[in-house]
């Protein structure tokens, strides 16, 4: 076995690091005509002047949004008596493949359905996520302080959700997994979490999708806005690095109303090997008053 | 922060490497030109914020949102004979956030809260997501060395 250790990798990420920046520099030099790495659509190269105007009109929006976010106009508050409002909301996740994998069909570890569960007191800073599994099996977690430096983050049970992919092939070994892995997780942060002054940028499908014109509804019939990402690219697959094509599509549908996200869904289609897809649909929302004792970390494991 | 031309000189570099471990490497001086003219427009924001780049990096991704494909070419074995040549496999095969995390902190050289706001999660996130990611590496790049 390797016996690399910390300081080895430490020491050749940095170096790896080092020498893309070298090329990225490299490639920019060489800016006319634009390096075309990989047969997609061509990213035209833009001066800063131009960036700038495009930047100027998306400004007007993220600053408008930013300034929602800020604490000025909260609508979340705590009070005693042992109770504390919350912003609530629970969603139902599924994801499902259908692979022609190069290594046969992957055998399923885990859970292809759960239930998410979010609490989120944003003048108490304080946010909590319950993931129930089929068999009856949850995860927990209570996250305190704020959004990007937390004082602390307890939590408790296992990840029971089923990574999809095609086991040991490189590139495609995961491409679904289940949310909420690396901390809280809300299908619309932007609305609950960043209402705080030292919000870092979040991006929503106001950022990265376009709207589809048109009346839509989603998969339970509710209608709703619609807005798509769709990114065309390539992945490398294998030890050779074979290049094949992928399409990824991110689908929001959108309250109308109240601009709040009430289902997502986010499929890859590779060619040659199949599609793999997630949906995360909201079943429940609202302002909650529910006991202070749902933040309580008796029972969790400190993870900071 | 005051002089901006300043900062753009001390960020870019820094962005530029970061942002190398996630885009394809012919997208990432048009991330960072967007990046830069993003913190242009919003400077006096960008000016308060204890970790600039971190916050530019999360604005210069949300402008691309390339996923995988393209990502972290090489190590080229004739350019870089002191880096193993499995250890890019072995990180293009890591989770999203776990490669994230190990690039950041290790190839970058962030901190741990630096990592947690450019990546938007919590810094003890970060603690585990980089663990996992070196306890994966060593673990992919030891079967793939002479085992």
């Amino acid at each position: 076995m390797s016996d690399l250790s910390t300081n080895d990798l430490e020491r050749q990420l940095r170096v790896w690091a080092d020498d893309l920046a070298l090329q990225v520099h490299d490639l920019r030099q060489q800016s006319t005509p634009v390096q075309e790495l990989r047969p997609v659509a061509p990213h035209p190269r833009r001066v800063l002047v131009l960036v700038a105007v495009a930047a100027l009109v998306l400004a007007g929006g993220l600053l408008l949004r930013a300034a929602e976010w800020r604490n000025e106009d909260a609508t979340v508050a705590s009070t005693s008596n042992g109770v504390v409002e919350v912003a609530y909301e629970r969603v139902e996740y599924s994801q499902e493949a259908n692979l022609a994998c190069p290594t046969g069909t992957p055998a399923v570890r885990g859970f292809n359905r759960s239930t998410f569960e979010s609490w989120a007191d944003n003048i108490g800073r304080r946010w909590r996520n319950t993931v129930t599994y089929p068999d009856g099996t949850t995860r927990d977690l209570i996250a305190l302080g704020s959004p990007t430096d937390l004082e602390a983050t307890y939590d408790r049970g296992e990840l029971r959700g089923a990574d999809v992919g095609c086991p040991g092939v490189d590139g495609l070994d995961i491409l679904i997994s289940e949310p909420g892995q690396s901390g809280y997780f809300a299908l619309n942060p932007g609305g609950d979490i960043m209402r705080s002054p030292d919000m870092a940028f979040t991006p929503t499908y106001k950022d990265l999708g376009e709207e589809v014109p048109g009346a839509h509804t989603d998969s339970t019939g509710r209608p709703a806005d619609l807005w798509r990402e769709t990114i065309n690219g390539y992945l490398e697959v294998g030890t050779a690095h074979d290049q094949v094509p992928i399409v990824q599509t991110t689908d929001w549908y959108v309250d109308h109303e109240t601009g709040e996200v009430i289902e997502r869904s986010f499929s890859s289609e590779i060619a040659g090997i199949g599609t793999a897809r997630s949906l995360l649909t909201r079943v429940d929302a609202g302002k909650r008053m529910v006991p202070q004792e749902t933040f309580d970390s008796d029972g969790l494991n400190l993870v900071h | 922060m005051g002089d901006f031309e300043q900062f753009v000189r001390d960020a870019e570099a820094e962005l530029t490497r970061a942002l190398a471990g996630h885009l394809p490497l012919d997208e990432v001086a048009d991330a960072v030109a967007e990046a830069m003219a993003f913190a242009w427009e919003h400077r006096a924001h960008v000016e308060q914020l204890d970790n600039a780049c971190g916050y530019l990096f999360r604005v210069a991704q949300s402008r691309s949102r390339v996923r995988r494909a393209g990502l972290l070419p090489g190590p080229d074995e004739g350019r870089l004979p002191e880096v193993e040549p499995s250890l890019g496999p072995a990180m293009r095969g890591l989770p999203s956030q776990q490669r994230s995390a190990v690039w950041l902190v290790h190839g970058v050289g962030w901190t741990y809260a630096e990592a947690a706001e450019a990546m938007g999660i919590s810094t003890s996130a970060v603690g585990t997501h980089v663990a996992r990611g070196l306890s994966r590496l060593r673990q992919q790049m030891g079967v793939d060395v002479g085992v």
